[in-house]
């Protein structure tokens, strides 16, 4: 199967609008201190509450909260949109704890380049309870670049979908899986960058149709089942 | 007495109004009747008559509704020819585009505006745009836009005698643009807005080879409403502005400092 086959499809994704509902009480129990994460994570759901329980962020909040200046909303909001359930263990209470060291770590992203993303990597890898996953949400909303190419999103279901071998154009990074996928982050991207440019789209419209579709689709015989119409046709006439 | 009409037969029975709702069976084919009020008889309308009442009802509101909407639409035409003449009227007395202040330029902008643009960017207040009660969109068209620049030097080329009687030596001194840079996306605040419930819009086209950042603060207070980024070579809209009377103060270069809240290299913006 080609991702080329879907560019119709591709190019009219509504990737800026796809969003996920949260509940305030997911949250709650880190929002009542003072502390920055506390009013930050206050802040975004003043802003973006549908009603008192829930929240409802799509990846354009994402975007604009990106170009504030202090960036504690955005990664309260990037977090919240990433897992609406909340994070698994205590992962969440270990990025408040470090909230300062990872903003600091995303306004250098924000504002120049990452040439060398084994050694920013490293950087990140002392902020416990960010992974892969969140991190690489948090770079691609941010516009930040990777070793000259736009990030994008890679998570487990992105690694999925490569795994399955399902389009021919991904083939270069069929390899990845959970334990090397932060290691070869750049090699993604550039696969993900030549996809794009051989289609004439944005990137992360390629991660999206992934990411929505890339679980769902199976590979049909459509010359075969042709084939036999043809041959049917044939016989009745 | 109600008299009730057997549908299959029509054959005519005669019922208490007290049994309203029960059934027979009918004597002649055996079918069953339900016992209910007979429907009102349709009277068919004749040329002239009044119209039931429900309908001239329908017809009422409808005109009173119609009345007013082509009263709307007089409204509307006037309005627009209201807001198009202070559009035009503001237009032709608006005052002169901001350029930005950096040397090099050509063009009768320098000429008029290069006193004024010499020092930090917050002097550069011949920029300020009045917002018009009812033109709320304010549109800055290509306030960088000088002239076309050659290579990455945006000042290799282009410059007059005014440009450099204001410019000292350092055009001859600039590095050639850097392959890496430190720089911010477009949009990218440097502060909080102040009042998002506005309607206005300020749209800046940066077309040169510089970073910018573009400042607009309050006339009377002082205070930043909008303060952002805008790369080289694009362009980016800030919008809910309150109505207010604004100065619009901007700087340019490359290679983003964030300790300074400005471009770092300095020697191809402006200078403190």
């Amino acid at each position: 199967m080609l991702l080329a086959d879907f560019v119709d499809l591709i190019s009219n994704m509504p990737v800026s609008n796809q969003a996920f509902a949260s509940k305030r009480s997911t949250w709650s129990g880190h929002m009542n201190g003072k502390d920055a994460a506390g009013v930050a994570l206050q802040a975004v759901f003043d802003a973006h509450s549908i009603d008192s329980e829930n929240i409802f962020l799509s990846r354009g909040d994402l975007r604009a909260l990106a170009l504030k200046p202090h960036l504690a909303e955005f990664v309260m909001a990037t977090i919240i949109w990433g897992y609406p359930r909340g994070m698994r263990g205590h992962n969440f209470k270990n990025v408040i704890s470090h909230l300062e060291a990872l903003r600091q770590l995303l306004l250098d992203a924000r504002s120049c380049p990452i040439s060398d993303w084994t050694s920013h990597w490293e950087r990140l890898s002392e902020i416990h309870g960010i992974g892969l996953s969140t991190y690489t949400k948090l770079l691609h909303f941010l516009s930040a670049k990777i070793e000259g190419h736009e990030a994008l999103i890679l998570d487990q279901r992105i690694i999925e979908v490569a795994q399955q071998n399902l389009f021919e154009e991904l083939a270069p990074i069929r390899g990845l899986n959970s334990t090397n996928a932060a290691r070869l982050y750049p090699e993604y991207l550039v696969c993900m960058d030549n996809v794009a440019s051989t289609l004439s789209l944005p990137p992360d419209r390629i991660e999206f149709v992934l990411f929505e579709f890339g679980l769902h689709l199976k590979s049909g015989n459509e010359g075969g089942i042709a084939e036999v119409k043809a041959n049917l046709a044939a016989v009745v006439q | 007495m109600l008299d009730i009409a057997c549908r299959q037969c029509g054959a005519i029975y005669h019922a208490d109004p007290a049994h309203l709702g029960k059934r027979l069976r009918c004597t002649q084919c055996g079918s069953i009747i339900v016992i209910e009020n007979p429907p009102p008889a349709a009277v068919p309308l004749k040329a002239g008559d009044a119209l039931p009442r429900e309908h001239s009802k329908d017809v009422s509101v409808n005109a009173t509704v119609r009345r007013p909407s082509s009263r709307r639409a007089i409204y509307l035409g006037v309005s627009a020819l209201i807001v198009s003449s202070f559009a035009v009227w503001w237009w032709h007395s608006r005052p002169q585009m901001p350029v930005v202040g950096q040397r090099g330029q050509v063009g009768s902008a320098v000429t008029q505006q290069s006193k004024i643009y010499e020092g930090r960017p917050e002097q550069a207040n011949s920029t300020a745009r009045n917002v018009p009660p009812d033109a709320e969109r304010i549109t800055v068209s290509n306030p960088f836009d000088t002239v076309p620049h050659k290579g990455n030097n945006p000042f290799a080329e282009g410059q007059n005698d005014q440009a450099h009687s204001t410019s000292s030596d350092s055009a001859n001194t600039l590095d050639p643009r850097p392959k890496h840079y430190r720089s911010l996306p477009s949009g990218a605040r440097l502060s909080d807005d102040v009042g998002i419930d506005g309607h206005g819009e300020l749209s800046i086209s940066n077309q040169t080879d510089l970073d910018a950042v573009a400042r607009l603060y309050d006339r009377s207070t002082l205070e930043t409403v909008r303060w952002f980024f805008v790369r080289a070579n694009s362009s980016y809209t800030v919008n809910s502005i309150p109505q207010g009377d604004y100065i619009l103060a901007y700087t340019t270069g490359l290679d983003w400092a964030d300790s300074l809240n400005c471009p770092a290299n300095r020697r191809v913006g402006l200078e403190d």
